[in-house]
């Protein structure tokens, strides 16, 4: 076939703007699939036709099917979409940022930074409701920044970002937030410690609308001001340098990305708790079909993500009904295979 | 003079110094450096290791700032220009790519627009159209959906050339192109440069370990040493075997094969000095 015909198809017919609209119109349709799914499953086995007369409104105000579908599920598929959206935005952003195709918030060690933040935020009385959910985030971005800060710090005391000494980097500083969390919570009340365990491994829940508000708000904030810089992180691939020779000014770039990053993975900890491996896992995926453009890969990895995390929520409160699982250990069965796959399949020598 | 018939780049007593790192105090690389580039040429850029060449192209490039003296860039201060406005009038081709570059050529060579038109989202027709006739000019086109990391060391330097020439620039600044290409391949890269130089009318700076290639290619070669300019001027006095043996601390023979011809410069291996006369000298 040769890349001579491939060659017209990229660079005369299709349009990348056609072809990003396509691929999201595609992904949209399969998350409208997976969250209609998600919406008639659940330990509460609520009929099919019960379901559809809640979400129409012509069920009862306090009857079972309302409160379950209305008042926990849609809630719950809120939550996991916009948390799934903005971990592998996050993703795309710190693998564009540190040219690693295996970093991502948890793996960085930045998810337990701000998880860390978020207990410290708890142990002062701030809850994920309303407008304490901005307080909650603004602990767990303060936490993301500090975690993310020693990893970059401790990554970059030798000359350049090498791939393995990032990596160990963010196990190191993730290591270290997650016994410092144990510390914490130890001294306040020991009798939590299971519990904020089970939130560690990340859990989504429904929160109350205002908190919805703010979380959304909050993911399409990051998700802007990645998306917006994407041509911008595509240049920067070419080192900090050539990306100035380009006329990218690329410390005030990477310095937006980190904190929209950082942004991003902050608020889905303070909702959800530190959920691992969609950040690697989605983008790494999607780029099978998009490529490395950031511009198409940050908007596909917004849906991809929602779909992926909406996927794993649906399988994680159903699998053992009626007691359901942490969703963080559905993303971990399936993320950590992946990480391994990718480390080794880095690793063949360059041909 | 300014505009159209300014040197295209002039550093007037240009010293630049890296910041103190250590309490030892830091060497020069660059001290007083006064140099124009002039339209339509290609400059050979020469010199032995911490010579100050690869400190001269960021200077150059507007990528650090001039410690000391006057970087000026169609006779105006570079510090009047924006990056993006550096950047359509001075394209640079780095050393090598990240190893692990993830894009494919087109994608690669659409970068060099980006300087255009930094607020669009997805470059224009027009830009496509460019990057199509700078991989066509550079022999790339065939492969342009090709990842670069399956690219041979010729190819993926012809690709980033192509990219260099999508910025549209007056002035091309090569750091060493042909470090790591048979000779097959920089055969053609050196074909493809002075094409570029008298067809396209581009000014190139061309940095080279390889001092009879740039002697072959260049109108005038630059002489740097310990951040200082040695000699410039056409190859034949700047390739000189006294100069050259100063510079870079080792016996050299240069030898000019007939008198028209451009000279040949080679080490002499066991140090012994065979002159610069010809041939005939051994």
């Amino acid at each position: 076939m040769g890349y001579a015909r491939v060659a017209e198809a990229a660079l005369l017919g299709s349009k990348p703007a056609w072809r990003l609209i396509r691929t999201v119109a595609v992904l949209l349709g399969c998350l409208a699939v997976v969250a209609a799914v998600s919406l008639f499953v659940g330990s509460a086995h609520l009929a099919p036709e019960a379901v559809v007369r809640a979400v129409t409104g012509r069920a009862a105000t306090d009857s079972v099917e309302r409160v379950v579908t209305l008042g926990v599920r849609l809630p719950r598929i809120a939550v996991a979409m916009l948390g799934g959206g903005a971990l592998a935005v996050a993703g795309v952003a710190f693998q564009a940022l540190t040219r690693n195709p295996l970093a991502e918030p948890a793996v960085l060690g930045v998810s337990s930074g701000a998880a860390f933040g978020v207990v410290v935020a708890q142990v002062f009385g701030l809850h994920a409701g309303g407008l304490a959910a901005l307080g909650l985030t603004a602990f767990a971005f303060a936490g993301a920044i500090v975690a993310a800060g020693a990893v970059y710090l401790i990554a970059s005391a030798q000359r350049g970002l090498a791939v393995p000494t990032l990596l160990l980097a963010g196990v190191i500083v993730g290591v270290f937030f997650s016994a410092a969390i144990t510390v914490l919570i130890s001294l306040v009340d020991v009798n939590r410690l299971a519990g904020v365990i089970h939130w560690l491994l990340g859990n989504v829940a429904p929160v109350s609308s205002g908190a919805l508000g703010v979380f959304a708000v909050l993911t399409v904030l990051g998700f802007f001001l990645v998306a917006s810089r994407a041509r911008e992180l595509n240049v920067l691939a070419l080192g900090d340098e050539a990306a100035a020779q380009l006329g990218v000014r690329a410390e005030t770039l990477k310095r937006v990305t980190f904190v929209a990053a950082a942004l991003l993975t902050a608020t889905v900890v303070a909702f959800s708790g530190p959920i691992g491996f969609v950040g690697l896992v989605v983008p790494h995926m999607l780029r099978a079909f998009v490529g490395r453009d950031t511009r198409l890969l940050a908007p596909v990895a917004f849906v991809g993500g929602a779909i992926f995390l909406l996927a794993a929520d649906t399988v994680a409160r159903t699998i053992v009904a009626p007691a359901e699982l942490p969703v963080g250990v559905i993303t971990a069965f399936c993320g950590a295979p992946f990480f391994i796959y990718v480390l080794r399949s880095r690793g063949r020598p360059a041909p | 003079m300014t505009g159209r018939d300014a040197p295209i780049a002039e550093l007037r007593a240009v010293t630049f110094t890296y910041p103190m790192v250590s309490t030892r105090p830091t060497p020069f690389r660059l001290a007083d450096v006064s140099l124009d580039v002039r339209r339509g040429e290609l400059l050979g850029v020469i010199g032995p290791n911490s010579a100050g060449k690869t400190t001269l192209i960021r200077v150059l490039s507007g990528v650090v700032r001039a410690t000391a003296g006057d970087v000026l860039l169609e006779g105006r201060p570079i510090d009047g220009f924006s990056s993006t406005e550096i950047a359509r009038r001075i394209a640079v081709v780095p050393q090598a790519l990240p190893l692990d570059f993830p894009f494919t050529v087109a994608e690669l060579v659409l970068m060099g627009r980006y300087p255009h038109a930094p607020e669009r989202f997805f470059e224009s027709a027009e830009d496509q159209q460019i990057a199509r006739e700078t991989m066509a000019t550079t022999g790339v086109l065939e492969l342009c959906d090709a990842p670069l990391e399956r690219l041979s060391g010729g190819e993926r330097q012809r690709a980033v050339i192509a990219r260099a020439l999508a910025q549209r620039p007056r002035l091309l600044v090569l750091d060493e192109p042909m470090a790591h290409l048979d000779l097959r391949h920089q055969a053609e890269t050196a074909a493809l440069l002075l094409r570029l130089s008298r067809e396209h009318g581009i000014s190139i700076v061309l940095v080279s370990h390889d001092l009879t290639l740039a002697g072959e290619l260049s109108d005038r070669i630059l002489l740097l040493a310990e951040g200082r300019l040695v000699r410039v001027g056409p190859p034949e006095t700047v390739l000189d075997a006294d100069v050259l043996e100063r510079a870079f601390g080792c016996p050299v023979i240069v030898e000019r094969p007939d008198p028209t011809g451009r000279p040949t410069v080679r080490v002499a291996w066991d140090g012994r000095r065979t002159g610069a006369t010809g041939p005939g000298g051994r």
